[in-house]
């Protein structure tokens, strides 16, 4: 992420100016001793190419392996131990380079004042490292999780749009407006019938079920509206069992499969169009049935699974893990579409 | 006095529109239709000054009906919600209103149908006197709500002689339907009229199509049957996987090609499923090889 400021640029900076200070601190004390310039820029020299290999060899470790917070102080201890082996071979490398008598026991003097600074040195690297990491995870994590968020938030607004279906809401107002003036008794019932379906579709919740009553009364609303634009074009044709009185369904299923009849049927047809729903209750399942009429002649077969038609096998299926729940079937001039919702798991979702 | 024809599939719309022009003595109410089928009729017995056309209606849509006629009378479109038919109307600043409007709304479109129709039968008429032309232009900047089709139509009437805005009226109307075509509702099918028959052809029925003057020739199956709507409307319209423009004037349904070899020394030819012949130009050779060898 090249916009965030915990860059691994700014880690290698920083990690630099550390091992160059060590470096400094090596050369100069080495050199004010009195050991001549090139002697000190061998040792700092060898501690210096020593440091930077150590640190990037930290710097990879932790890029892919970020410790729990209770083992930091183990990977601390770690990078200690590190930082004395790497004093240890320091010595053993500058040991092989030919040097004065009094060099070699001042470096065996100092080698406890080396191993102090290269702990030091290499702890800081890894704390530094390991907060770094830290910070960088927290923000891309932050990133994903706004991304998801934007995400979800725009599939409802979606969601929200096709449940208001313009095209409906536009036309039914319309139609109240054109009966405003001749027929005022109409038009409020019209305007009270519309409020009421709109209050039931904003105030459902996607992860209840719901009774089938609620659910038919609900379609009865918009078959009514339906009805009032298109007058007497439209018929409906309800029924339902009389043991389907407990019978439960997830909410705005059957909606779209009669609002896909309706349409299906108006606009696919000349003349008058009788829309059929009939609700079955057998062997623990709900069965219900929607019919509209058609014309095989223009309905092309792709239009026959029907758009409106995959989102509810969609959800029929992530509900149930079931792909055989939703049928579509025709005979001549009737499109039938079945839907079946098992009761059984109904009951024990909404447990 | 003007002819007015409604066309909604829906009476109560379609009582509403009459209500607001009972207010015009000028025009006149000679049909209510409930679809395109009875629209086409109607437009073709009384041939009226103007149309109300809605866009959503069972079997053809307000645009493929318009497709059928010939020569299309001025039309005020009614809509409720539609993408593309809202798009189409933006890039061809025909008037449209959006339901439900007021009578105000419908007031500004019917006087701007009204000064237009004027102005043509001025065109028509002996001699136009640029006071005339003076009076339409503050007329248009009244209907303040078409800015592009005003100027559209002021640029008409100055730079060329009046008998023209009937004529890019038409163009007009070609290009809004070309555009109101690729909407995916009407990408699946095309409307054609055959004789007294309206039929819709499914696209994957088409075997090809070819031009003949100024329609095109549509050949299926069943028969072949002539539409008046150009070679490059329909390239636009139908899907570039299937259907390749092969030649000037032919565009052919992929699926139903068996055969392809040289002809002479700048064509193909291409041998059909039923054993037609088609011309086939370089640079349609061209095309076909890219799509055939993506199959």
């Amino acid at each position: 992420m090249p916009t965030a400021p915990v860059s691994n640029l700014t880690l290698k900076i920083l990690t630099g100016i550390f091992i160059y200070i060590v470096f400094q601190l090596n050369f100069f004390s080495v050199w004010q001793l009195g050991f001549g310039w090139k002697a000190a820029l061998v040792d700092a020299g060898i501690n210096l190419v020593l440091q930077i290999v150590a640190a990037a060899v930290i710097e990879n470790i932790f890029r892919f392996y970020q410790p729990r917070l209770n083992q930091l102080w183990i990977a601390v201890g770690m990078s200690a131990l590190f930082g004395m082996l790497l004093v240890i071979f320091a010595k053993l490398l500058i040991g092989l380079l030919p040097a004065a008598a009094d060099y070699t026991s001042f470096l065996n003097r100092s080698t406890g004042i080396r191993i102090g600074f290269s702990i030091l040195l290499m702890s800081c690297i890894s704390i530094l490292t390991i907060v770094w990491n830290m910070l960088r995870r927290e923000r891309e994590n932050n990133n994903r999780k706004r991304e998801t968020e934007r995400l979800s938030r725009e599939a409802e607004l979606f969601k929200l749009r096709q449940q208001l279906q313009p095209h409906f809401l536009f036309n039914s107002l319309n139609s109240i407006s054109s009966l405003v003036v001749a027929e005022p008794k109409e038009a409020r019932k019209m305007i009270e019938q519309l409020s009421t379906f709109l209050r039931s579709t904003i105030n459902r919740k996607d992860g209840e079920m719901i009774s089938l009553q609620e659910e038919l009364a609900q379609i009865e609303r918009y078959l009514t509206i339906e009805k009032l634009r298109f007058g007497h074009r439209l018929q409906t044709d309800m029924h339902t069992d009389d043991n389907c009185s407990n019978s439960q369904l997830p909410p705005l299923l059957l909606q779209p499969v009669v609002e896909n009849a309706i349409k299906f049927g108006l606009y696919d047809t000349i003349g008058d169009v009788v829309i059929g729903i009939n609700a079955v209750c057998q062997n623990n399942e709900l069965l219900i049935t929607v019919t509209n009429p058609f014309d095989p002649e223009t309905s092309s077969s792709k239009k026959g699974t029907g758009f409106g038609l995959s989102g509810v096998q969609r959800r029929l299926y992530l509900l149930f893990g079931r792909q055989d729940l939703l049928k579509t079937d025709s005979n001549e001039n009737t499109f039938i579409t079945t839907i079946r919702i098992p009761q059984v798991y109904v009951q024990g979702n909404t447990d | 006095m003007f002819k007015a024809i409604l066309i909604d599939d829906e009476p109560l719309a379609s009582r509403m529109v009459k209500e607001y022009l009972s207010e015009y003595t000028n025009i006149e109410v000679v049909a209510v239709c409930q679809d395109g089928f009875e629209g086409v009729k109607a437009i073709q017995l009384h041939k009226p000054d103007l149309v109300f056309l809605d866009i959503q209606m069972p079997k053809i849509n307000g645009f493929e009906m318009l497709e059928l006629i010939e020569n299309p009378p001025a039309i005020i479109f009614t809509t409720a919600f539609d993408e593309y038919a809202i798009k189409a109307f933006e890039q061809h600043a025909v008037d449209y209103l959006l339901k439900p409007f007021s009578q105000e709304r419908f007031d500004k479109a019917v006087r701007r149908f009204i000064s237009q129709a004027s102005n043509t039968s001025v065109a028509s008429g002996s001699s136009p006197d640029p006071s005339n032309r003076k009076n339409e232009s503050t007329n248009n900047s009244g209907t303040a709500n078409n800015h592009a089709a005003n100027n559209k139509d002021a640029t008409n009437s100055s730079d060329q002689p009046l008998t023209n805005p009937y004529h890019s009226q038409k163009e007009k109307t070609r290009a809004l339907l070309d555009t109101a075509a690729q909407s995916p509702e009407q990408a699946d099918r095309i409307v054609i009229r055959d004789n007294s028959h309206i039929r819709i052809i499914p696209v994957p029925d088409i075997i090809y199509i070819e031009a003949a003057d100024d329609y095109a020739r549509i050949v299926t199956a069943n028969g072949a049957y002539l539409k008046n709507k150009t070679m490059s409307s329909f390239e636009k319209q139908l899907p570039p996987q299937t259907f390749v423009r092969i030649h000037r004037s032919t565009i052919v349904n992929v699926t139903h090609i068996t055969q392809l070899h040289p002809h002479d020394k700048e064509n193909y030819m291409a041998l059909l499923k039923n054993g037609i012949k088609l011309t086939v130009s370089k640079t349609g050779y061209a095309k076909l090889r890219d799509i055939l060898g993506m199959r």
